[in-house]
C-alpha cells in the first residue's frame, strides 16, 4: 500500500495545489453564504386614519388625535454561519482589499503601496545591520572556540526571545521612533544569523584548510580565499531563512507610533473591525516573503554559479 | 647533500592519553616510492600530518633534509582522499592556486599539467562537474603546480571504483617517476602498495611503530603478467600474514 518515496509529476503537483487553494476559497464563499433561515419579528407603530377626540386633563379643552397601532410582522431573512465584520464574502473583501492600493480622494491615509515600502525598508536595514555585524561575528567564531565559548551562553539566552518580547523594553529606552522598530528587528534576527554563520563555517571541511596551507596559503589569503568562499553556501542560505525572520519581526516593529506599514496597518484595521485589511495585511506578509526569497536565489545562483551546474558530459 | 630526503627518528605522538605513533623511525631516500600499510587507527595518517607540518611530535624529530619540520612545509605536498578541492573554483584555476597564493600566475605551466594528467578539455569544469577519478586527477595535479619535493599520498585511491583505481595508480607511477619525485603513500590495499610501492613499510596496531620493512624490487611497469608471478603472490603473502596480526591485535583493542 506504501511507496515510499513517492513522488508526482509537476503537471499533478500544480492541480493538487491549486485544488488546495480552490478548496480554502470555496469553504470561504460557502461560511459567508446567507444560508440559516432565522425569522424574525418587525414591529412597527402605523396610524390607522382613524381621528379619535380626547380631552385634555389640564386645560378641558378636546384635541383631535390620529389613532395608531403597532404592527408586528414576521420577517423570514437569511443568515451565514459567518457574517461581517467577522469575514465578509469573498467578493466584497476583494473588492474593500483592492481599495486599499488607492487614496481615497481627500484623504491622506496611507495606500497599500506606502504600507509596503515602509516595511520593506524597515525589515531590509534592520536585516542589513544584523548581517554586517552577525557574519563577521559569526565567523571569528567559528574560527575561535575560546571566542565562541564566551559568547555562547548570551546568545542562548537571547534566541529563544520572540521580537515581540523586545517591545517594551525597546520603547523604554528609545521611545517609538524608527530607531525602535530598527531594534526590534535587529534584536530579532541577530541571534539566529550569528548561528547560521557559525555552523557554516565550523561546517568548513577540515581538509580544505590544510590543503590550503599545504599550498602555502597564509593566514589573511585563507580567509579570504578558502574560508570565506567555503562557508558562503550555508551562510546564504541561512540569510535566507533569516530574512524570512526577519519579516515575522514587523507585526511586533509596527505594534505602536506609525501608521505606515504592513503591521500598523494590521493593527489599526484590527481596531476598526476592517477584517479585509487585517487580511491583505497578512497576505502583503507572505507575498512579500515569497518574492525576497525568489530574489536571494537568483542573487545565489549568481553569485554561487558552481552550485547550479549540470553534470559534465 | 644526503640521500635521505624524509627522516623520522623517534617519533612518538599522543593525543590525550592515547598514543598514536610510538618511538617510530624511518628514513626516506630521494626519489623512494615508500608505501605505508597496516591496520585502521595505526597512526599512518597522523605520521603524513607530522611530515606535512601540520602537528609536532610529542618526543623524537621530523626532519626534511637534515632540517626539522617546525610549520606547515609546502615541499611537502599533500594528497587527500576526499580531493580537497576548492568547489568554487574552476579546474584550471583549482591547479593554479598554490603558485596564485605567491603571485605567480603561469598560464603555461598550468596547461603542462592539464595535459600531463590528461584532462585538457575540463580546465573551466567546476570540480562538482567531475568524476571521482578526474577530481582525484586535478587534485594531484594541484599539489605538482607547486614543484613539492614530497608526495604525502592519503589513500588518495581508496573512494574510487577498481576500475578508475587501477589507472591512476599506473598514472600516479609514471608521474612520480617522470618528475622525480619522492612519494610516501598510504593505502589499506596490499596489491595497491605491490603495483606502487618501491618499498612496503608495514606498521603495527596502536601504537604504531615500523614493525616490517619489505623491499619491492618487481619489474617496472607493473603489468598483468607481473602481478600474476610468483614473485608477486610471495611478497602478498608475506604481507598480508604480516597485517594479519596487526588487524587482529586491533581488533582485540
Amino acid at each position: 500500500m506504501f511507496r515510499f518515496p513517492r513522488t508526482i509529476s509537476p503537471r499533478r503537483r500544480l492541480i493538487c495545489g491549486c485544488l488546495g487553494v480552490l478548496g480554502v476559497l470555496v469553504a470561504w464563499w460557502f461560511l459567508t453564504l446567507p444560508l440559516i433561515p432565522q425569522s424574525s419579528e418587525r414591529r412597527e407603530v402605523v396610524e390607522t386614519g382613524e381621528v379619535e377626540l380626547r380631552t385634555n386633563p389640564v386645560t378641558g379643552e378636546s384635541i383631535e388625535v390620529k389613532k395608531r397601532e403597532t404592527v408586528v410582522t414576521v420577517v423570514e431573512i437569511h443568515r451565514a454561519l459567518v457574517r461581517p465584520p467577522a469575514l465578509d464574502t469573498p467578493g466584497n473583501t476583494f473588492r474593500s482589499a483592492m481599495k486599499l492600493f488607492r487614496r481615497e480622494p481627500g484623504s491622506n491615509d496611507p495606500t497599500l503601496w506606502d504600507h509596503l515600502l515602509k516595511s520593506t525598508l524597515r525589515i531590509l536595514l534592520g536585516f542589513a545591520l544584523s548581517t554586517v555585524i552577525a557574519v563577521p561575528l559569526g565567523i571569528m567564531m567559528g574560527l575561535f572556540p575560546h571566542l565562541r565559548a564566551a559568547v555562547m551562553p548570551i546568545i542562548s539566552f537571547l534566541r529563544p526571545l520572540p521580537s515581540i518580547a523586545w517591545v517594551p523594553l525597546a520603547m523604554i529606552w528609545l521611545g517609538v521612533d524608527e530607531v525602535q522598530k530598527l531594534a526590534i528587528i535587529f534584536m530579532g534576527t541577530f541571534a539566529a544569523a550569528l548561528i547560521y554563520t557559525i555552523e557554516a563555517t565550523i561546517k568548513v571541511e577540515p581538509d580544505l584548510i590544510k590543503a590550503a596551507q599545504n599550498l602555502g596559503c597564509s593566514d589573511r589569503q585563507l580567509l579570504w580565499r578558502v574560508l570565506l568562499p567555503a562557508a558562503l553556501p550555508n551562510i546564504l542560505s541561512g540569510l535566507k531563512v533569516v530574512m524570512a525572520i526577519g519579516w515575522t519581526c514587523v507585526i511586533s516593529a509596527e505594534i505602536v507610533g506609525t501608521r505606515e506599514g504592513l503591521g500598523a496597518l494590521i493593527w489599526l484595521s484590527q481596531e476598526t473591525s476592517n477584517t479585509a485589511a487585517v487580511l491583505v495585511g497578512m497576505a502583503g506578509i507572505s507575498g512579500i516573503v515569497l518574492l525576497l526569497d525568489l530574489l536571494i536565489t537568483r542573487v545565489e545562483r549568481w553569485v554561487l554559479p558552481y552550485l547550479h551546474l549540470e553534470e559534465a558530459r | 647533500m644526503s640521500d635521505i630526503i624524509l627522516s623520522a627518528q623517534n617519533v612518538t605522538k599522543s593525543f590525550g592519553d592515547v598514543v598514536a605513533l610510538d618511538r617510530l623511525t624511518l628514513d626516506v631516500t630521494r626519489g623512494e616510492f615508500i608505501v605505508l600499510v597496516g591496520a585502521s587507527g595505526c597512526g599512518k595518517s597522523t605520521l603524513l600530518n607530522l611530515f606535512a607540518g601540520f602537528d609536532a611530535p610529542t618526543e623524537g624529530r621530523v626532519e626534511l633534509d637534515g632540517r626539522p619540520i617546525t610549520g606547515v612545509e609546502p615541499r611537502c605536498g599533500m594528497v587527500f582522499q576526499n580531493y580537497a578541492l576548492f568547489d568554487w573554483l574552476t579546474v584550471a584555476r583549482n591547479i593554479g592556486f598554490g603558485p596564485r597564493m605567491r603571485g605567480i600566475d603561469d598560464a603555461g605551466r598550468i596547461t603542462d599539467l592539464l595535459r600531463l594528467i590528461g584532462i585538457e578539455d575540463f580546465a573551466d569544469h567546476y570540480p562538482r562537474q567531475l568524476s571521482g577519478g578526474m577530481k582525484q586527477r586535478v587534485a594531484l595535479a594541484r599539489t605538482l603546480a607547486n614543484d613539492p619535493d614530497v608526495l604525502l599520498c592519503d589513500e588518495p585511491f581508496a573512494a574510487l571504483d577498481a576500475m578508475t583505481r587501477q589507472v591512476l595508480q599506473g598514472e600516479l607511477s609514471r608521474i612520480v617517476e617522470t618528475a622525480g619525485k619522492t612519494c610516501l603513500f598510504i593505502t589499506h590495499s596490499i596489491d595497491e602498495a605491490l603495483l606502487l610501492a618501491d618499498r612496503i613499510v608495514v606498521l603495527s596496531a596502536r601504537p604504531g611503530r615500523v614493525k616490517t620493512t619489505l623491499e619491492n624490487d618487481l619489474p617496472r611497469p607493473r603489468t598483468a603478467d607481473v602481478q600474476l608471478s610468483e614473485g608477486y603472490l610471495d611478497r602478498k603473502r608475506a604481507i598480508w600474514e604480516s597485517v594479519q596480526e596487526e588487524v587482529l591485535a586491533s581488533m582485540r583493542g
